[in-house]
C-alpha cells in the first residue's frame, strides 16, 4: 500500500513536470524547470556521491539540503523528489549556464580548493547544465559553436561559420544569429544562409560581438559568442563616424613625413586630451596626423558632430544614473540617442528625459520613492534628505502615484507630469552644465559661467553643443592642458586597448576591466596586470620584422605620450631595437605603457 | 613613482618598508598611546540589518555572539538617516551624512582612515577598506576635505569588482601574463633610464613599488583562487570578508574597514535576508578566528561590527522588509565590539549614536577625529 502511495506521488510529480510544456523558461525553483526522470538517471547519484557528505547535514548544508540516499543506485522516490526540488532552487532557467548549482566549487577542498564546476568537462557538469536547460531523457539541448574571434575588413563581406553546431540527438536545428554588440554608428546586419553560415559586412571599424543560438524544435542552446574585429582598409568607405585618414596608407609607410616634422607638444597634447575627454580613447597615429594642422575650433566642431563623442556623453549619463551592467539599455530607441544627438535630432535635455523614461530606468528605480528621489537628485542636483526638500519629495511621490500635487509651483498628477516639470526647471540646465564642466575641466564651473550658460540653455535647449564648443575652445580648457591629469579609468581602459590592440574594447570587456580597475583605490597594480595581459596577447598589434626602428619609436612616443621622443630617448630606443636582441617592439611598448607618464594626460 | 615590477625592486622595497618609517613611527606612537589596540577592524554590516535578526535571535549570528561574549554589546546605537550610502558614510566620518541614493561622490568630512593616516603619518599600505558593493562604497576611502583627501585615503579592494569570474574570463581570453625575466628586466631598466622625467600629476593615493608588487601578485592569486569562486546570495559580502582575511594576513593593517551590503535583499525576501545575515556571520566568525589565530594580532586587535541602520518593523507586500518607517527597528541598531580595550561580556544599555563610531575608533588608534560630531564611547571601554 505504501508503495502504491509513493508511486502516486511520483506520477503526480511527473504530471506537474511534464504538463508544463516547454520547460526552458520556467521560473527558478519551479518543478517545471527541469525533468525529474533526467534528474533521477543522471544526477541523483552524482549529487549523492559528490555533495551529500556536507549537504545532507543541516549543520553544514547551508541553503542546499540534500536527503541522503539509502541506496544510491535505486533511490526511493520521496528522497528523489526532495533532492530534485532542492536542486531546482539553484537553477537559473533564463541563464542556465549561470546557475548557482553549476558554479559550486568541488574537489578535495570542497569550499575553496577545487576547480569550478563550470570549468570542467566532466559528464557530471554536462548533465547538470543540460538539466538546467530542460533536457529530458529523449531530448538533449543542441549546442551552438562559433570560432572565438575573426578579423574583418570594413565594407567587405565576411563569412561566419556556425556549421559545427549540432544536436546530440540528431534532430535538425534552426540557427538564430544576432549582432549583440556593435561600435557606435554601426547599422550593419547579418545575412544568415539558413544552413549554419552567415555573411557579415562591417560598416565601421571596431569590435562587433556576434551571437548564435540554435534550436532543435524543443530546446534552445546556450548562446555562442564570437568577436569580429573590423579594421579599415585604405579604400574602405568613409561610413565611419571617426575621421578617416585622407592620404595615409596606414599599413605601408605610416606618417613618415609627419613624424619627421618638429611637432608642437602643446598641439599634440590638446589633440590627445580632446580624444580622451570626448571619445574616451587615445587617437591613432593617422588621426593625430589628420587633426594636427586643422584649427582647434574646426576640430572641436567636427567632434561635436560625431556620434562617438555623443556616445561618450550618453554613457556618462548612464553612469550618473547607475544604469550599468544589467540595467544598461540594450535595445530600443534609447540606444540610438548618440546618433540622434550627433545629428541634432534631439537636445541633451530630451535625451535625458528619454533615458529617465526608459524601462531600464524604471527597473533600476522602482517605486515612487526611489524614482522621484533619483530624478530630483540626479537631474536637478537636489539632496532630498535635506529638510527644505522633503516637501518637494513628498509632493513628487504623490504626483508619481497619480494624485494631484504641486512641485516647483506647477501642478501635475502623473509620473509623466513629474518628469516634465522637473526637466522644465532651470535647475536641470544648471545641473547638466555643472557636471559637464567638471567632466571636461576637472574643476568646478565658475559661478558666472554657470549663471550665464544655464540661462542660455534654459531659454534654448538646442544651445548645448554651442556651449560645449565655446568651453572647449576657451582658455580654461585649452590652457588647462598644461595641467597634467591622471587618466580616469574608462578612458584609460579604452586607450589601453587602442594602444595595445588597435581597437576599443567591447562593452563586456570594458565593463569587467573597468569594474576591476575601480576596485582598487590605487589601480596601478591592476593597470599593470592588464597592460601586460594585452601586450602579450596574440591580438596585440606588433610590427613586422621589417621594422623601421626609428619610425617605430617616434610613432609610439607621439601616440602614447603625445610628444616626440627626446634626442636621447630616440637614440637609446632605436639603437636598442636594432642591436639588443632582448629589446623587442613588445618590450618597448611595455616600457612605455608601464611608465608613470602613461598614467597621465 | 616607479611602476615597473621587478623582483629586485620588490625585495629592496620590502626590506625598506619593513625597516623604515612605519616601525619607528609605531614605536614613537606606542609611547604616547592610551589604549592597547594596535589594529582595528571596523565591519559595517550594511544593507540594513535589524537587531531583531542579530542579537535578539542569537541562532542567526552565533559567531557575532561568540565575539560579543569576549567583548561588549551596545544595543542602543541611534542612527539619523536611512539611505545606505549616507548612513554608511556616517559610520566612517562621525557626521550625519545626507547623501542621495544614487549619489556617487565623496563626502565632505574626513573618514576615520584619513584621521588615522594623517594623525599617525602612516603609509598607504597600513590602512585598508574591503567593500562588496561597487561604485558608491568606493567613495568611503577618502573625503573631499581640503586638509585630508586622497593622500590620506585607505587602500581599497572592492572584491565584487575584481575577484569575479567575469574579470577572470576577460583575463583568460587574452592569456595569462608572464613574469618578466632577467633579460627583459635589464632591457626595460636600460630604456627607462634614458627617458625624461615624467610630468607630475595631481598627487593621489600612492603605494610604494613593493606594495604595488605584492598587490599585483595577490590580485593574480585571488583571481585564480577561491575568492573569485564565491557565488550565490550574499556572495559579495562573503567575498569582501574573505578579502579582509587576506589583507590582514598579507599587510597586517593598522586599520581595516569592511563594508557589506547584501542584507538589502530584504526588500524582496525576508528569508533571503536572514540567509545573508547567517552567511555574513559565518564569514565574520572566520575573520575573528583568523585574528585570534595570529599571535601578533590576537592581543592587539579590536573589532567593531554594526549595521548602518535597521529595517522597517513590518513586512512589505512582497514579504520583505524596506527601510523607511522610522520605527525603532530602523533607527536603533546594535553594535558588537571586542578587543583589548573593550569590556568583556557586557551589554551596555546607554544610548549612543552612529556618529560616535568614528571618534571611538580614532581614540583607540590614538588620533583625534577633529571634524567628527560624535563622542568617544567610553562606557564600552575598560578605561
Amino acid at each position: 500500500m505504501a508503495r502504491a502511495g509513493w508511486l502516486i506521488l511520483y506520477l503526480l510529480a511527473l504530471t506537474v513536470v511534464t504538463s508544463a510544456g516547454p520547460v526552458r523558461k520556467a521560473p527558478i525553483g519551479s518543478p517545471a524547470g527541469a525533468d525529474l526522470l533526467f534528474f533521477e538517471r543522471y544526477l541523483a547519484k552524482g549529487l549523492h556521491d559528490k555533495c551529500a557528505s556536507c549537504h545532507s547535514d543541516p549543520e553544514s548544508a547551508g541553503r542546499y539540503l540534500l536527503q541522503p540516499l539509502d541506496d544510491a543506485a535505486r533511490p526511493d522516490h520521496r528522497t528523489l523528489l526532495a533532492n530534485y526540488r532542492a536542486t531546482l532552487g539553484f537553477l537559473d532557467a533564463d541563464a542556465p549556464e549561470r546557475s548557482a548549482q553549476l558554479r559550486k566549487p568541488q574537489g578535495a577542498d570542497a569550499h575553496g580548493g577545487g576547480a569550478l564546476l563550470d570549468e570542467t568537462n566532466s559528464d557530471f557538469y554536462e548533465h547538470l547544465l543540460h538539466f538546467a536547460m530542460g533536457a529530458t531523457l529523449d531530448n538533449r539541448p543542441p549546442e551552438a559553436i562559433l570560432p572565438r574571434r575573426i578579423t574583418a575588413r570594413v565594407g567587405r563581406a565576411s563569412d561566419l561559420d556556425g556549421t559545427l553546431s549540432g544536436d546530440p540527438d540528431g534532430s535538425p536545428i534552426r540557427y538564430a544569429w544576432r549582432v549583440a554588440e556593435r561600435p557606435v554608428g554601426s547599422e550593419a546586419t547579418l545575412e544568415p544562409d539558413g544552413d549554419g553560415g552567415a555573411t557579415f559586412t562591417p560598416d565601421v571599424a571596431g569590435p562587433f560581438r556576434i551571437e548564435l543560438m540554435v534550436h532543435d524544435g524543443r530546446l534552445g542552446s546556450l548562446r555562442a559568442s564570437m568577436l569580429v574585429v573590423a579594421e579599415r582598409t585604405p579604400r574602405s568607405p568613409s561610413r565611419a563616424f571617426t575621421p578617416e585618414p585622407t592620404k595615409a596608407k596606414r599599413d605601408e609607410a605610416p606618417q613618415r613625413a609627419f613624424l619627421e616634422r618638429r611637432l608642437d607638444p602643446a598641439r599634440l597634447q590638446l589633440i590627445r586630451r580632446l580624444f580622451l575627454d570626448l571619445k574616451w580613447r587615445t587617437p591613432r597615429i593617422d588621426e593625430i596626423e589628420r587633426w594636427y594642422d586643422v584649427p582647434h575650433e574646426k576640430m572641436v566642431a567636427a567632434f561635436l558632430e560625431d556620434a562617438e563623442t555623443w556616445n561618450t556623453w550618453y554613457e556618462q549619463q548612464l553612469y550618473y544614473f547607475l544604469l550599468l551592467d544589467r540595467f544598461r539599455p540594450k535595445q530600443g530607441r534609447t540606444t540610438t540617442l548618440p546618433i540622434r544627438l550627433a545629428k541634432r535630432q534631439v537636445t541633451a535635455s530630451i535625451a535625458l528625459r528619454e533615458i529617465v523614461g526608459s524601462t531600464y530606468f524604471g527597473q533600476r528605480n522602482p517605486g515612487n520613492d526611489t524614482f522621484c528621489t533619483v530624478v530630483l537628485e540626479q537631474c536637478l542636483g537636489l539632496v532630498v534628505q535635506e529638510r527644505r526638500n522633503l516637501r518637494t519629495l513628498k509632493e513628487s511621490k504623490k504626483m508619481y502615484d497619480g494624485l494631484k500635487a504641486k512641485i516647483f509651483g506647477q501642478k501635475g498628477s502623473s509620473q509623466f507630469d513629474f518628469v516634465a516639470i522637473c526637466f522644465a526647471q532651470e535647475l536641470a540646465s544648471q545641473h547638466l552644465l555643472r557636471r559637464t564642466w567638471k567632466d571636461l575641466h576637472g574643476t568646478d564651473i565658475p559661478e558666472k559661467t554657470l549663471e550665464a550658460d544655464a540661462a542660455k540653455l534654459h531659454a534654448d535647449p538646442k544651445a548645448f553643443p554651442a556651449i560645449l564648443q565655446a568651453w572647449l575652445t576657451g582658455p580654461a580648457y585649452v590652457g588647462g592642458v598644461e595641467q597634467t591629469r591622471t587618466k580616469p579609468e574608462i578612458p584609460y581602459v579604452r586607450g589601453l586597448f587602442m594602444d595595445a590592440l588597435g581597437r576599443v574594447p567591447t562593452y563586456e570587456e570594458l565593463r569587467n576591466v573597468r569594474n576591476a580597475f575601480l576596485s582598487l583605490a590605487d589601480p596601478t597594480p591592476i593597470r599593470l596586470v592588464m597592460g601586460r595581459v594585452l601586450l602579450e596577447s596574440p591580438q596585440a598589434r606588433m610590427p613586422s620584422s621589417a621594422l623601421n626602428a626609428r619610425r617605430f619609436v617616434q610613432e609610439q612616443f607621439v601616440r602614447l605620450f603625445a610628444r616626440a621622443p627626446s634626442g636621447r630617448e630616440l637614440a637609446t630606443f632605436t639603437e636598442s631595437l636594432k642591436n639588443d636582441p632582448s629589446v623587442t617592439p613588445r618590450v618597448v611598448l611595455w616600457t612605455l605603457i608601464s611608465s608613470p607618464e602613461y598614467q597621465t594626460y | 613613482m616607479c611602476l615597473d615590477l621587478t623582483r629586485r625592486r620588490f625585495l629592496k622595497g620590502s626590506g625598506l618598508a619593513m625597516l623604515s618609517m612605519p616601525a619607528l613611527q609605531t614605536e614613537a606612537w606606542a609611547k604616547k598611546r592610551k589604549y592597547k589596540t594596535k589594529h582595528l577592524v571596523m565591519v559595517a554590516f550594511a544593507g540594513g540589518v535589524r537587531s531583531k535578526e542579530t542579537i535578539h535571535t542569537p541562532a542567526n549570528v552565533p559567531n557575532l555572539m561568540r565575539i560579543a561574549e569576549q567583548g561588549v554589546i551596545a544595543p542602543n546605537v541611534n542612527v539619523m538617516n536611512n539611505g545606505h550610502f549616507g548612513a554608511t558614510m556616517t559610520l566612517f566620518t562621525g557626521n550625519t551624512e545626507y547623501r542621495g541614493i544614487r549619489e556617487n561622490e565623496r563626502g565632505p568630512n574626513p573618514t576615520m582612515f584619513e584621521y588615522v593616516r594623517k594623525g599617525r603619518e602612516l603609509p598607504a599600505e597600513t590602512v585598508w577598506l574591503s567593500t562588496s558593493g561597487g561604485a558608491q562604497q568606493r567613495n568611503l576611502v577618502y573625503s573631499q576635505h581640503k586638509d585630508y583627501g586622497e593622500k590620506y585615503g585607505a587602500n581599497l579592494i572592492d572584491a565584487d569588482g575584481v575577484f569575479n569570474t567575469e574579470f577572470k574570463r576577460v583575463i583568460e581570453s587574452f592569456g595569462k601574463p608572464s613574469v618578466p625575466g632577467a633579460a627583459e628586466e635589464a632591457a626595460v631598466a636600460k630604456l627607462r633610464a634614458a627617458m625624461q622625467p615624467p610630468p607630475v600629476a595631481k598627487s593621489g593615493l600612492a603605494n610604494d613599488p613593493a606594495t604595488i608588487d605584492r598587490l599585483q601578485k595577490y590580485i593574480l592569486e585571488e583571481i585564480a583562487g577561491r575568492t573569485a569562486r564565491i557565488t550565490g546570495p550574499g556572495s559579495s559580502d562573503a567575498r569582501a570578508l574573505q578579502v579582509a582575511v587576506s589583507v590582514l594576513r598579507i599587510f597586517r593593517p593598522t586599520m581595516l574597514g569592511v563594508v557589506l551590503q547584501n542584507a538589502d535583499i530584504a526588500h524582496g525576501s525576508y528569508n533571503a535576508y536572514r540567509n545573508v545575515i547567517q552567511r555574513a556571520d559565518e564569514q565574520i566568525g572566520r575573520l575573528w578566528d583568523s585574528i585570534q589565530a595570529d599571535p601578533e594580532l590576537r592581543d592587539s586587535t579590536s573589532i567593531m561590527v554594526l549595521p548602518e541602520f535597521g529595517r522597517d518593523a513590518n513586512l512589505n507586500q512582497r514579504n520583505g522588509l524596506d527601510h523607511g518607517d522610522n520605527s525603532p527597528d530602523l533607527r536603533k541598531v546594535a553594535m558588537v565590539a571586542a578587543g583589548p580595550d573593550f569590556k568583556t561580556g557586557k551589554t551596555v544599555q546607554k544610548e549612543c549614536k552612529s556618529i560616535d563610531i568614528t571618534p571611538t575608533a580614532c581614540a583607540l588608534m590614538g588620533v583625534q577625529s577633529e571634524h567628527a560630531k560624535g563622542r568617544v564611547l567610553k562606557e564600552l571601554l575598560v578605561r
